[in-house]
């Protein structure tokens, strides 16, 4: 039998924030790539979604002035971005259900180290991709390199961020990881087909092209497409014509607007998961 | 012992909107000590547990472990505290070694992998899948994962439910190893031979109060140190030996055995009867607990009745 003896003749330390939420994320990793099926799913539809739509349209399209193939691929990289609330909502209503955040709140791991962790974990498939659909783009389709790096960067990871926030938020309200999926797929092809991703927003109905705006898909779409093509797709998201060029400042000044939407739907799942996240079902909070 | 204690608990309340589960509670834990908090399912031992972990706020009074209040300052103290809950998942398609791995990397100076599953036997299935481990097996990875960062206090929620006796016997060893090493522990159990066998401190719970407190020796004394049974042929008057449900078997609680068994004895030497089946035991906790849970289900009937 071991000799257990606590830690009382030596202080027991704390690991700090950092060091839990890493090791929640490599935690959730493992355990995301042990359900091979669901990983794959999450690399190839995205992934063979993302680079097959640019690869069909180019040369072929031009949408809005734009060769269709490099006009799609910004949107594209919104869709996989779209992806993590696929993954997050999973991770969270099977481990709610399997008492396993119940298990994880019991360490010594602060909560907002697992739910950062967890939410890394569903991002980090998406940031990836973003990376690969970037590469695909200036080997295959000979798009340009993006016009402002940075406001990509900026874009993709606030993009995530509100994803994986949102889904956390809404996975108070649903049910089981069964029925969630089933329930949170409709949403994700509304925010596929009505954020200008696949097609511009005047191809849209005229009474839809201003709600739709406000979508948080809308929101990073327009980043990305301003950040990646030097173009002001931000001001007049529903403008058929080719938008007028911007420079590295006035590329951000263009994305106010699109940006303090994600921060106002950054408040809206906070609110959310405050009102509604539960760590174990049997429990109001 | 040291003198200051791990837990402190005043007059502590806790509600769950008009139900009131603990109704003003006081108790301590001082390190190196183990506290058995005892009751029937529904006592309010699981929200008084839920309180000190620090995952509820109380209602009313006060709780203070580690000298702070373990729902503000949750993250200051947690890493000096194992959790094994009566009810939580595991990642079932992770192997033992990989669970035990990854919460390794929870703590800032934890336990050996081997050292942990040599400690709760579970070496040999230390690369099977959790979903495919026993009922008890996994409670034996619950506590290895519970005392991984060598806390300084340990809550088990009925911590040997589902083992054998043998895994039984092996755990209270294991605990008594660690509390002789100055850890603290806050139990539950429905086990009242394991409250009896590990704890120093005891309290029954019972509809949110403490109905008895103190040392297993003291509560047990409390609650009339002995019972005597035997069986008789002959009618047994009231006065010696109560009313017997079946005319025949007796049982007695005796506060001074030596007494009553005399008397006992006199009157079937005088009227010629036999006692069989005679035998005088001390009591246990769990005699305690029974009589305790029945007093105060007859009196709560009783209330409901003058009530109607």
């Amino acid at each position: 039998m071991t000799a257990l003896t606590p830690a009382l003749n030596r202080p027991s330390r704390s690991l700090g924030w950092w060091r839990y939420t890493w090791s929640q994320f490599l935690l959730s990793q493992k355990v995301h790539w042990r359900d091979l099926g669901f990983a794959l799913t999450g690399v190839l539809i995205p992934l063979g979604l993302g680079i097959g739509l640019p690869a069909s349209q180019h040369g072929k399209n031009s949408i809005a002035g734009i060769d269709g193939g490099v006009y799609l691929l910004p949107g594209m990289m919104g869709f996989v971005l779209v992806w993590i609330v696929y993954n997050v909502v999973n991770s969270a209503t099977s481990r709610r259900g399997k008492l396993i955040y119940k298990r994880l709140r019991g360490t010594p791991l602060p909560d907002t180290a697992i739910m950062t962790g967890e939410a890394m974990s569903g991002s980090v498939t998406s940031v990836v991709q973003v990376v690969v659909l970037g590469v695909f783009g200036l080997v295959y389709l000979g798009a340009p390199a993006p016009a402002n790096p940075l406001l990509l960067l900026v874009g993709v990871l606030l993009g995530a961020f509100t994803f994986a926030l949102l889904a956390v938020g809404v996975s108070g309200l649903l049910p089981t990881s069964e029925v969630s999926t089933w329930i949170v797929t409709p949403f994700l092809f509304l925010m596929m087909f009505a954020s200008g991703i696949v097609f511009p927003l005047s191809e849209m109905p005229h009474f839809l092209q201003v709600p739709v705006q406000y979508l948080p898909s809308s929101s990073v779409v327009e980043i990305l497409r301003t950040a990646y093509l030097g173009r002001d797709f931000a001001s007049n998201p529903a403008t058929a014509q080719l938008p007028h060029q911007v420079g590295f400042l006035q590329s951000f000044r263009a994305c106010l607007m699109p940006l303090g939407l994600l921060c106002a739907w950054i408040g809206v799942s906070l609110g959310l998961g405050k009102r509604f996240f539960k760590w174990d079902p049997k429990r109001s909070s | 012992m040291g003198s200051t204690p791990i837990i402190q608990v005043d007059e502590l309340r806790v509600r769950y909107g008009g139900f009131a589960a603990v109704q003003g509670i006081s108790f301590s834990v001082r390190p190196g000590e183990v506290f058995g908090l005892l009751g029937t399912n529904g006592a309010g031992k699981t929200s008084t547990m839920d309180v000190l972990e620090g995952f509820r706020r109380p209602g009313g009074g006060s709780a203070r472990v580690f000298g702070v209040d373990p729902f503000a300052d949750r993250e200051r103290i947690a890493h000096r505290m194992g959790i094994m809950l009566q009810e939580a998942g595991f990642f079932d398609d992770l192997t033992v070694t990989e669970t035990v791995r990854a919460w390794r990397r929870f703590t800032a100076d934890p336990l050996g992998l081997d050292e942990a599953l040599e400690l709760v036997d579970l070496g040999k299935v230390a690369h099977t899948r959790v979903g495919k481990l026993s009922g008890g097996e996994r409670r034996r990875l619950d506590l290895a994962l519970a005392v991984l960062g060598r806390p300084e206090l340990l809550f088990l929620d009925e911590p040997t439910t589902g083992l054998d006796p043998q895994a039984r016997r092996r755990t209270w060893a294991v605990l008594e190893n660690m509390v002789a090493g100055g850890m603290a522990i806050l139990l539950t159990t429905h086990y009242m031979e394991e409250a009896q066998y590990l704890a120093d401190q005891v309290a029954i719970m019972d509809r949110g109060r403490i109905v008895r407190h103190g040392s297993v020796a003291e509560v047990i004394g409390a609650d009339h140190g002995s019972t005597i049974t035997f069986s008789s042929d002959v009618p047994v008057p009231v006065e010696v030996a109560g009313v017997a449900e079946d005319g025949r078997h007796h049982e007695l609680t005796s506060v001074d055995p030596q007494a009553d068994l005399r008397r006992l004895i006199g009157w079937a030497d005088d009227a010629g009867a036999r006692l069989r089946d005679l035998e005088v035991r001390r009591n246990s906790l769990e005699d305690v607990f029974l009589r305790v849970a029945g007093d105060e289900d007859e009196a709560a009937l009783t209330a409901a009745g003058k009530e109607r």
